[in-house]
């Protein structure tokens, strides 16, 4: 039987894993030329094409230049098939658990107890990640969402997916934590078409607006009333000019690569050598016991 | 049978024993199985014996009882090994283990003493032996597909992490919404709270090591541990059970427990697990082993689901579902085990027919 750390890659090269205890979640993983921060690791999440490789292609020089793990989930559309909602309704596949699962393995196998995750997501995977914030916010360091369709609005009384009102087939949310990630959302000044991918209704127009720009806009603005009102950072809102709704070209052409770099180091306080050590960390003179 | 038999005390591992072939006492070295008269001679830790039907009956010095030699392995109580020779000894389960104790839990009395008498021997002057009475050795042991028999692994942090009573929710839980259940304990010492435990939870089916003639499963291999295991899904299958829920005794660390998560061919038997802890870290620390054994885990539960504040640390530090005993009762629970258990398709198809 292999050990499950044999099924890493070495530093510099990726390799797709499966780990036996998720056997339903294949993970991308990319491990940097230098390791320089192991209590995080950048968790990046595909769109609905389920392209879990272009998204580790997009993010392997951003993982080298933060000395991190780069991790590419795969949400199969037949074990997953709504993971952007994390799960498709009672007794379906919980694509939260999957993930958090994974951290668990992750954390024992590294012996990181306190390992957060950055976590981007586009398109899909923006839905994802924000929905596994409000479930998990305990996990996430940082987040950047690119280019949602839609959202779950924080309004207690709209239902879960398209407000946080509890889910019958997920645990209840945990706004105020999440609330207190460092948050990024960007998306294309001309990514308000409203095309065969994008989620139209009525109601759901009325809610949260015609397309993906005006849609993250309304989001950002009732997440940041919040955030206000608890004295907590505001979440960011970054416009990419010139681009529609395209990963690749967001990310190489758009400048969102740059933009998500430069947050998540923000997000870190520029500090992250501080993260190498957990020892140096902690340390404090106000615990040394000096002889005489 | 034996008059002196008869008017013995009879424990519980006697279960499935017809004492009547026992028609003599005789002298030896006993094996692991054999069957032991013995005197109550001081009475220390276990002050009852717990009888073949669940009553524990009171010791009396000068009693004698029927028990059968095993070793014990119980980090919270004695780590015994079957005994030398007859003569003094320890009673060192209340099930009815004879065995000399070598290490003791300071947080418990020492072992109640007794004298093994003699082994109970048939009219041939043969030994009687607990494998002579395993009904699952009827059964051909067979590997079975996970979809039709899933195996749900209840698996903990250490003795009295609050295993049983997580196998028992499940199985109660699971009986509610309709599902024939059979709860299994794979390895452990024979005692039967546990058995008695899932037949209360509503269990269809209820076996144990004993049913495959073992008193102990302590120093088993993974190939012998496989094979009861096969037994229990054997017997699964022809009892009409649509979920198998197996329990191991013992923590992660324990010996055959470690071994058991090493071999391919158990982890080949199980769906996934659920996880009984007592605190924060030990959850932490068992769902990384198992996880990393190649287990899903479905949930962590036992003991810690007491307090709320180990409930959280544990959700934060692993983001699996935290289950309390009444969560096993709420259909949301209910589905999300039953999906991962019979797969979101077959789960799905089943309770739209």
């Amino acid at each position: 039987m292999q050990k499950v750390n044999e099924l890493l890659p070495p530093p510099g090269e990726v390799q797709k894993v499966v780990f036996p205890a998720i056997s339903g979640l294949p993970f991308w993983l990319y491990q940097p030329r230098k390791i320089r921060n192991m209590q995080r690791i950048l968790v990046v999440v595909h769109g609905i094409s389920r392209d879990a490789e272009e998204q580790l292609d997009c993010y392997r020089t951003m993982a080298d230049e933060l000395g991190c793990w780069l991790v590419a989930p795969q949400f199969k559309s037949k074990a997953f098939p709504r993971y952007q909602q994390l799960c498709a309704g009672s007794g379906q596949p919980r694509a939260d658990i999957a993930l958090n699962s994974f951290l668990a393995l992750w954390r024992g196998m590294h012996g990181q107890p306190y390992l957060k995750i950055w976590l981007a997501g586009y398109s899909g995977g923006a839905q994802f990640a924000h929905r596994y914030a409000l479930h998990h916010p305990q996990q996430v360091a940082a987040m950047i969402l690119g280019s949602a369709g839609w959202y779950s609005f924080p309004d207690q009384q709209v239902k879960y997916p398209r407000g946080i009102s509890r889910s019958v087939a997920l645990n209840s949310v945990r706004l105020e934590e999440m609330l207190n990630i460092p948050m990024l959302v960007t998306v294309g000044d001309e990514d308000n078409l409203r095309d065969n991918s994008l989620k139209t209704s009525e109601s759901l127009d009325q809610q949260q607006g015609d397309n993906r720009l005006q849609r993250a806009l309304n989001w950002c603005e009732s997440i940041r009333q919040l955030q206000q009102a608890k004295t907590y950072k505001p979440v960011q809102f970054k416009l990419l000019i010139g681009q529609g709704h395209n990963f690749y070209k967001n990310m190489q052409q758009g400048g969102m690569a740059s933009l998500v770099l430069q947050f998540l180091l923000q997000s870190e306080g520029n500090n992250n050598e501080q993260n190498t050590n957990p020892v140096d960390q902690y340390s404090d003179n106000s615990y040394l016991r000096v002889s005489n | 049978m034996n008059n002196r038999i008869a008017n013995a005390k009879r424990s519980y591992i006697t279960r499935n024993v017809d004492l009547a072939v026992a028609t003599s006492i005789s002298q030896g070295v006993p094996s692991s199985g054999d069957l032991i008269l013995a005197r109550v001679d001081r009475i220390r830790h276990h002050t009852r014996l717990e009888n073949e039907a669940g009553r524990r009956e009171h010791l009396y010095p000068g009693d004698e009882i029927v028990v059968a030699a095993a070793d014990r392995y119980a980090t919270g109580q004695f780590h015994a090994r079957v005994p030398a020779a007859l003569g003094g000894c320890h009673l060192v389960a209340a099930g009815g283990i004879a065995a000399e104790v070598t290490q003791r839990n300071r947080g418990i009395k020492a072992a109640t003493e007794i004298t093994a008498l003699g082994l109970l021997c048939d009219k041939q002057g043969a030994v009687v032996n607990l494998k002579q009475f395993a009904p699952l050795n009827e059964l051909q042991p067979k590997s079975v597909d996970l979809t039709s028999l899933p195996t749900l692994l209840v698996m903990g942090s250490d003795m009295n992490s609050g295993k049983t009573t997580l196998a028992c929710a499940a199985a109660n839980g699971f009986r509610q919404a309709g599902y024939r259940v059979s709860a299994t304990k794979l390895t452990g010492t024979g005692a039967g709270p546990d058995y008695w435990r899932m037949k209360d939870a509503g269990a269809d089916r209820v076996v144990d090591f004993l049913d495959a003639g073992y008193a102990s499963t302590v120093g088993m291999t993974p190939p012998q541990l496989v094979d009861i295991l096969q037994r229990f899904k054997a017997d699964a299958l022809q009892q009409g059970s649509d979920i198998l829920i197996v329990e191991v005794a013992d923590g992660v660390l324990q010996p055959e427990n470690r071994a058991l998560l090493q071999s391919g061919a158990f982890l080949d038997e199980v769906s996934a697990a659920l996880i009984a802890a007592d605190g924060a870290i030990a959850a932490t620390m068992t769902a990384q082993t198992v996880l990393h054994a190649g287990i899903s885990v479905l949930g962590v539960g036992g003991l810690i689901s007491k307090s709320p504040l180990s409930c959280d640390e544990a959700r934060n530090s692993l983001g699996l579902p935290i289950l309390e005993l009444d969560d096993f009762h709420r259909m949301e629970t209910r589905d999300y085990l039953l999906g991962s258990l019979f797969g979101a398709e077959n789960y799905a198809a089943a309770n739209s027919s």
